[in-house]
């Protein structure tokens, strides 16, 4: 029997004394973390001891790409990043897109695993069997697209896909990115800081090995249903045509796009920062990761003006959100040109927008001073202030220096009332969805294991609000028809329970959830068929109850993950203006997170954990996370039966 | 009726690499795409351009051992694995750089059009290959050029935005 879909081999590189080892992929463990970036949870839980320093050389980065990534399936231009988090100390995967996951398997390898710090700046070259530590030389502290081109031309290879860290990585900006294919970022919890404080600048893949397929003509016919199914998904238009930037004006019509420091949800030149304001001025082609029908990708350009920018992907929703309205920015030219900053210098552009808008704030409390912006007066609705500080924090000049630090830490620094200004969970901050339009994003914002996130594992704002169930229904989802987005009830805890389980699923996989998304169940990339492709290029029988489970228990470790760092309850409790503060206006006016404790609690006893949000030992058990468990109360953790 | 051919709309390609992965399945049944038949170049700021055979023949002189045929029904010039040596005169030949050697077997590969049905068409989701008859792609090509964006059997617009 051949085990396809897998490369097959897992490399380890340590920086420190160049030691690189291949080691096989054992089968047993892939199917019970289904792969890539499961695996790499449990290889983050078993080797990196509680409590190291994210940005030291104990800490391991872990570039990863999930079975279906290389092959046909939708989406499955998708990899990731594991490590332990830099913003939040907790466990953290950032996902992107693009070719540099499948180059990186048919190199043959399911994983890279960077250990130790190299001592001089340097770069991976990975080329089939041959693994190479190179000096970075003049590709150390260039932008992306500049430090991507002098790689290339060093190794004389221009076919090679780079992972790469910007400026903001090499100089430890906490939610700095790794970016590749130029504008594709695994963008969120500071991996790039990670890569940077490693002293490498990139990973350059090339491959020609291939990927098998254990049974080829079931394959193929599953493969030609996906692809029917997906291109018969009515958001096949949306993301085909508009991309994501087609969500502002819907989260804004519905009172949930996060608005003036998430006040309101409701911004009212939203007009200015629509779809059709970007595609008809700055658009210039959408472009598609590995194996998508979709092509959501927005390259944008600014011909002229103060904000002139190259063509380059982006804006996308979340960028437009928090760096347009969430600032009260209606200049889609200053967005564009902060969006095409962040992709050269490699930074999270949620993060960033997020750590502007903080900083407007506290400057009008009082809590920052001219001092400290060295004159420069911040005010909402300024785009000036936007470009600039954006350049400052990548390159940590001024009060950049400050605001590279993520928002937990500025708060603690400037004292006084600014934590109770902070909108973050666990340290990351809030991205575009306003947790109290939809309640479940509260939840989801609250329990999720890396922090305040809209996107792992499903698309939890889609449920009550778009009435969309993507076929989860069999696995528990309840029926959203009669379900208001700010219920908060018991429904809902559900929702969130069975989103996360499920949407572990295609990202430990390793593909895009944009095609996992579908109002109904009949369209998109389901769990079924997922389970029908898996079987069919790994030669596994496996159905889609065993994928759900095998999701849950991905989940479970990497609640055990942060556990052992010391996450509890008061940990999953969201920012203090979602609970007390009412939206200010537009459709959901009024609209606060009343009984958030309660919808915690309600969560808890469906995920099996107690009242502190310790995984009970009876639910470890029944995951088969023996071995976890047993780990968890040698290391003075009690477990409730 | 004129023998079909297959040509390209590259304004419309986002580089998706959707064909490359088919043809290297179909051919080889496995995902690679140094084996495919049908390749993309991604270049920067935004260029996406599926690399097509057009069945040309050049290939064909070059061959030593005349292991290259024409095959009467779909005009495409079929390889003859058995016989080649893997000598790479054709790929010295090919201006177009889509004939390659196997990176496993080491033989040369080159589209063959799927014996008058290409995989690479029928899952191209923007529609930029297609495989008609030159002259049915001639107008395709003026309306390409005229007016932008057109679609083919679809009623809604493909592709690009309305912009290009």
């Amino acid at each position: 029997m051949v085990l396809g879909g897998f490369a097959g081999t897992i490399l380890r590189i340590n920086l420190k004394n160049k030691k690189i080892i291949k080691e096989p992929l054992k089968e047993d463990q892939a199917r019970k973390y289904l792969g890539g970036p499961g695996l790499a949870t449990k290889i983050l839980f078993d080797e990196l001891k509680p409590g190291v320093d994210p940005l030291g050389p104990e800490n391991k980065l872990i570039l990863t790409a999930g079975v279906m990534a290389g092959t046909l399936c939708e989406g499955g231009g998708s990899w990731q990043a594991v490590t332990k988090s830099p913003l939040t100390g907790l466990w953290a995967a950032a996902r992107s897109g693009g070719f540099f996951g499948p180059e990186m398997k048919y190199a043959g390898y399911d994983m890279i695993i960077l250990e130790g710090r190299a001592e001089k700046p340097c770069y991976l070259w990975v080329c089939n069997d041959l693994v190479e530590i190179r000096d970075a030389g003049d590709a150390w502290g260039k932008p992306v697209p500049e430090a991507e081109a002098i790689i290339k031309e060093d190794l004389g290879e221009y076919q090679a896909r780079l992972a790469i860290v910007g400026p903001a990585g090499e100089k430890l900006v906490r939610f700095a990115a790794i970016m590749n294919d130029l504008c594709r970022a695994a963008g969120r919890c500071g991996v790039g800081a990670v890569m940077g404080s490693k002293n490498v600048k990139a990973v350059a893949v090339r491959g020609t090995k291939d990927i098998k397929v254990n049974d080829p003509e079931t394959c193929r016919k599953a493969l030609i249903e996906i692809e029917k199914a997906v291109r018969n998904n009515p958001l096949y238009a949306l993301y085909a045509y508009e991309g994501t930037p087609a969500y502002t004006g819907s989260l804004n019509a519905f009172g949930a796009l996060p608005t003036w420091h998430d006040r309101s949800g409701y911004f009212d030149r939203w007009e200015n920062v629509s779809v059709e304001k970007l595609r008809r001025n700055y658009l210039v082609k959408a472009r598609a990761c590995q194996a998508c029908s979709y092509g959501c990708e927005r390259y944008s350009e600014i011909k002229s003006g103060p904000y002139r920018s190259p063509p380059m992907g982006g804006p996308e929703y979340e960028t437009i959100d928090l760096m347009g309205p969430y600032l009260r920015i209606d200049n889609l030219e200053a967005i564009t040109r902060a969006s095409y900053l962040c992709n050269i210098y490699g930074m999270d552009t949620i993060s960033t927008g997020y750590m502007i808008a903080f900083a407007v704030e506290c400057f009008e409390k009082g809590l920052i001073t001219l001092k400290e912006t060295e004159g420069m007066r911040l005010s909402w609705g300024d785009p000036e202030v936007l470009v600039d500080l954006t350049e400052k924090i990548a390159t940590r000049q001024g009060i950049g220096d400050l605001l590279a630090e993520g928002v937990v830490r500025v708060a603690e620094k400037l004292g006084k009332n600014a934590m109770d200004l902070a909108l973050h969970v666990k340290g990351l901050e809030q991205p575009g969805h306003s947790p109290r339009a939809i309640k479940e994003m509260a939840l989801q914002y609250g329990t999720c294991n890396r922090g305040a996130c809209h996107i792992r594992y499903h698309w939890v704002g889609n449920p009550s609000m778009f009435k969309a169930t993507s076929g989860m229904e069999a696995y528990g989802l309840p029926d959203p028809s009669n379900i208001s987005p700010l219920d908060e009830s018991k429904e809902k805890a559900k929702i969130v329970v069975v989103c996360q389980n499920c949407g572990n699923v295609h990202e430990a996989l390793g593909t895009c959830l944009f095609h996992t998304s579908s109002p109904n169940g009949e369209t998109g990339l389901t769990i079924k068929r997922f389970a029908i492709l898996l079987s069919a290029l790994t030669g596994w029988e496996i159905n889609d109850q065993e994928l759900v489970k095998a999701g849950e228990r991905l989940f479970n470790l990497e609640r055990a993950f942060n556990i052992r760092e010391g996450v509890r309850r008061k940990d999953d409790i969201i920012a203090k203006r979602w609970r007390t503060e009412k939206l200010l206006n537009g459709p959901t006016e009024g609209a606060v997170v009343e009984n958030y404790e309660r919808m915690l609690d309600w969560y808890y006893e469906l995920r099996g954990w107690d009242s502190e949000g310790v995984p009970r030992k009876s639910k470890l058990l029944e995951l088969e996370l023996d071995e976890v468990a047993t780990h968890l109360e040698n290391s003075g953790i009690s477990l409730k039966e | 009726m004129a023998q079909k051919i297959l040509a390209v709309h590259p304004e419309r390609c986002t580089g998706c690499e959707k064909c490359v992965l088919w043809c290297s399945f179909i051919k080889s049944k496995v995902f690679n795409p140094a084996r495919s038949r049908i390749h993309v170049i991604r270049s920067e700021p935004y260029v996406d351009i599926p690399m097509i055979c057009i069945q040309c023949g050049l290939c064909m002189d070059a061959c030593p051992i005349k292991a290259m045929n024409r095959n009467p029904k779909t005009n495409a010039v079929v390889i003859d694995e058995e016989k080649c040596t893997s000598c790479g005169r054709c790929v010295t030949a090919c201006p177009y750089g889509v004939l390659t050697l196997d990176p496993v077997t080491g033989k040369a590969i080159k589209c063959d059009l799927c014996g008058g049905d290409p995989e690479c068409v029928k899952h191209c989701p923007k529609k930029v290959l297609y495989y008609v008859e030159p002259n049915k792609a001639a107008y395709l090509r003026r309306l390409m050029e005229y007016g932008g964006a057109i679609s083919i059997g679809r009623k809604e617009p493909i592709g690009p935005p309305e912009r290009l």
